[in-house]
């Protein structure tokens, strides 16, 4: 008896447990008036000028605004700090007129003398995006809301350059004579938002910026950045509404999630490439016939199925299909196994040879990417050895061009095909991808593809480029991604850019 | 007392060789921290730079000394990924795992004692059979798939919890935890059933309870007072040694629930080579371990005299 009695005082024990702490629920309630969003990866370093990773950009891209800002299709330019803009005749020199109604979170007015710290800043420190001022000549304030740059050359992409969020406008008087750490730490700006808190690795906190200049902006006056690393956990935090959306739901959940009445399962358009690098300092990838022969013995279509569940779309030029001057009529490689075979007995190489793949371990796509193209190439007489490794050890080998095949991507970060051109197929920057790709057929249009202001014959140049690249096919270029998204159907106005960045600051979520 | 000198003494060179191996491990993984920080696109130049910012570059002896001249003053380092103190980071991080571990132990005790309790006083008949067969199924499953069975089931289904997090003030910490500390203590609680009820189940048949239930003694005062707490000695050893278990246990726990844990920021830290996070995260464990032993070496003498004639 005495022991039944224990058994049901340890059940009140609990179900009070249980009860006192769904008291703690009605804390919910007062949320509202924030938005929550899950993320995969969390934000580790907030300084604009030396980060490459999208978690850090997405979540700094709240804080900090640029001249000019990209558009939301990301194939144009909108006012951002500068209300307005002028190039003389010659390209070389570009006068920005600042808007006078813009505050940095502190208070201060934006200047020019900010613009012109912060843009030397983003040239003259070492980092991935000093290139994007590189044809910079000079950067001076004419007046307290003027700003005049002049070029060493006329450059194509320069005004997509200047909206990159390496030259996010920070305020000199806070970081003149501050330490790196401390913008990354505690960041200041002039954007919708601000930092309040930063709990690192676990949750941003941001609070609207009350001297942002679009009034009656952000629409919601707290935003929430928070760290939810496993996909099913993610996925269930924005289906049970503790959150109220979140980045990358895999796939292979597309489906499910597309027919759950509370959610809006987006699939937003981007510029994600997914690629192989091909090592062409080796035999025998050094041969233009066998790499041809791979791409043609490549299923891209069935890739599509067994990687994206059918929601990515073949890959038929370097170039993603929302940037400008994408060919819209090159057919690509369409997968043809004679013509692969064809070419493999023309191009000499015996067979069946092999070759190793290199890639990373812990990626939910880079896995069933690797297993189809093992049995695709098997059927031209590659035999293709899978070499998963972790994240950091692959990316070293990958640097040291210790590989044959490596399975990576791209994403542009301006709505130019320049940036991904001068990567992928020019040799100074990466190698060409680390492929160690170099033509000078290639490098010379390039280079007029840089200096070329008029649109239309830029337009011609990459597309010859375009062309040169697939016949030369130093990587092999597999699918478009789209971004995916899911929110709840209550969080109404989310946008998110090609080039990756969300927009909340229209975003309302209702009770 | 000369039985706690020598424990202490032989985990001392211990604890030196620990920090060795950790320091060496650690950099005998491939892959580098500037690599990996900056990314696929970074310049080599950068590489470079940042390597030589962060001392990578000088011999390993030179990097061990420095480790063991900074730890020895208390400094634990920068994390290389945020750019922040270690010792900062912390605090935070350990009350979340400390919190969630002992959770974990009460919940755990809070079902395995009436559940020994019931089984042992019913024994072979079936309430005993039901219990015994019960426990065998957490056995069988691993942990990160009950967690996401739970987080469909309370959280999804019925709403009752948070799927992820750690929440706000106590109150909320303790919600955000419940589910957490239910998917760790879970096959804890299995096990420490079983050894409850067996040892229960020995101390039953010895002769001082025979005696004492001779003597007329009420059941429940037999029960309580000497069955019970005879029976509880050797479950602090085991309680010693889960409680190292479920520190490892908080890794996959906290990547489930989106815990900012030690387990969690551990797994981050390996993937990132955040060497002084890693460096430190397994010291801290390491020397959790060697602690629990100790101390429960150090406590066994006190329950059981016989262990210091040993």
């Amino acid at each position: 008896m005495r022991i039944l009695r224990l058994v049901l005082a340890c059940a009140v024990v609990a179900g009070l447990l249980v009860t006192g702490l769904s008291l703690g629920a009605s804390n919910a309630a007062a949320m509202k008036q924030v938005i929550r969003f899950g993320v995969n990866r969390a934000a580790e370093n907030l300084d604009p000028v030396t980060q490459d990773a999208n978690p850090d950009i997405w979540a700094f891209m709240q804080i900090y605004q640029q001249l000019v800002r990209v558009n939301v299709k990301g194939d144009g330019f909108d006012p951002d700090l500068a209300e307005r803009w002028s190039t003389a005749p010659d390209g070389k020199t570009w006068t920005f007129f600042l808007r006078r109604n813009a505050g940095f979170s502190n208070g201060d007015p934006v200047k020019a003398s900010d613009v012109v710290w912060s843009l030397k800043r983003a040239r003259d420190t070492k980092g991935p995006w000093q290139w994007a001022l590189e044809p910079v000549q000079d950067i001076m304030a004419k007046d307290d809301y003027t700003v005049v740059i002049t070029l060493k050359e006329a450059w194509g992409p320069f005004l997509a350059d200047i909206s990159l969020f390496s030259n996010s406008i920070l305020p000199e008087k806070v970081f003149k004579d501050a330490k790196a750490e401390e913008i990354s730490n505690k960041p200041v700006g002039s954007g919708p938002f601000m930092l309040v808190e930063w709990k690192k690795g676990e949750e941003l906190v941001m609070k609207a910026n009350p001297h942002y200049y679009e009034k009656g902006l952000p629409r919601t006056p707290e935003l929430r950045i928070r760290y939810i690393p496993d996909d099913n956990s993610r996925i269930i935090a924005v289906q049970s509404g503790d959150v109220d959306g979140i980045d990358y739901p895999p796939f292979s959940r597309v489906n499910e999630l597309k027919k759950d009445p509370k959610l809006d399962m987006q699939l937003n358009p981007s510029t994600a490439v997914a690629h192989l690098s091909l090592n062409n300092r080796v035999a025998p990838l050094n041969n233009v016939k066998f790499r041809q022969a791979l791409a043609y013995a490549t299923d891209r279509a069935a890739i599509v199925k067994a990687v994206c569940f059918g929601y990515c779309t073949p890959a038929t030029t370097f170039l993603p299909m929302t940037t400008p001057f994408f060919n819209k009529n090159s057919k690509g490689y369409v997968y043809d196994l004679n013509k692969a075979k064809q070419l493999i007995r023309e191009s000499g190489v015996k067979t069946p040879t092999t070759l190793k793949l290199l890639f990373r371990s812990n990626d939910a796509v880079h896995q069933p990417t690797a297993v189809t193209l093992r049995a695709m190439w098997a059927k031209v007489g590659v035999n293709l050895v899978l070499e998963p490794l972790d994240r950091a050890t692959a990316t070293k080998r990958y640097r040291a061009n210790e590989f044959q095949v490596y399975i990576t991507g791209w994403t542009n970060d301006i709505p130019d095909p320049a940036q991904l051109a001068s990567y992928e197929l020019g040799f100074t920057e990466s190698e060409s991808y680390h492929s160690g790709y170099k033509t000078k057929a290639m490098d010379e249009l390039l280079a007029k593809g840089l200096r070329e202001v008029n649109v239309e014959k830029r337009r011609q140049i990459y597309h010859q480029i375009q062309e040169l690249a697939l016949k030369d096919s130093p990587l092999i270029w597999l699918y478009y991604a789209p971004y995916t998204i899911t929110i709840n159907k209550k969080m109404k106005g989310f946008v998110q850019m090609a080039t990756g960045p969300w927009i909340f600051k229209n975003v309302t979520v209702s009770e | 007392m000369n039985y706690a000198v020598r424990r202490i003494g032989q985990t001392l060179p211990v604890a030196v060789l620990v920090t060795v191996l950790i320091f060496l491990l650690i950099k005998l993984l491939p892959g580098d921290p500037a690599a990996a920080i900056l990314g696929e696109r970074a310049s080599d130049a950068a590489i470079r730079a940042l390597r030589t910012q962060w001392g990578l570059d000088r011999p390993l002896w030179e990097q061990y000394a420095v480790y063991m001249g900074n730890l020895a003053t208390g400094n634990l380092g920068l994390s290389l990924r945020y750019q922040t103190p270690v010792a900062d980071l912390l605090p935070r991080r350990a009350t979340v795992t400390l919190f969630l571990v002992l959770y974990s132990m009460a919940l755990s005790i809070l079902v395995a004692v009436p559940l020994a309790l019931v089984a042992a006083v019913h024994r072979d008949r079936w309430p005993d059979q039901l219990i015994r067969g019960l426990i065998a199924l957490p056995l069988a499953s691993p942990a990160f798939w009950i967690g996401i069975l739970l987080l469909i089931v309370f959280a999804l289904k019925l709403g009752w919890f948070p799927a992820a997090g750690y929440g706000e003030g106590a109150l909320g910490h303790l919600r955000h935890l419940f589910l957490p500390a239910l998917t760790l203590s879970y096959a804890f609680a299995a096990v420490l059933t079983r050894n409850l009820r067996s040892s229960l189940i020995d101390v039953q048949e010895t002769t001082y309870v025979d005696f004492a239930r001779a003597k007329g003694l009420d059941q429940r005062v037999v029960l309580f007072r000497h069955v019970l707490r005879a029976a509880l000695l050797p479950i602090v050893t085991l309680i010693g040694v889960r409680l190292s278990y479920a520190i490892g246990g908080s890794l996959v726990i906290e990547t489930v629930f989106a815990l900012p844990g030690l387990g969690s920021w551990m797994v981050d830290s390996i993937m990132a080579r955040d060497y002084m996070v890693v460096q430190t995260l397994t010291l801290i464990f390491a020397f959790g371990a060697m602690l629990i032993n100790l101390t429960t070496d150090l406590i066994y003498p006190l329950l059981d005299p016989r262990v210091r004639m040993g």
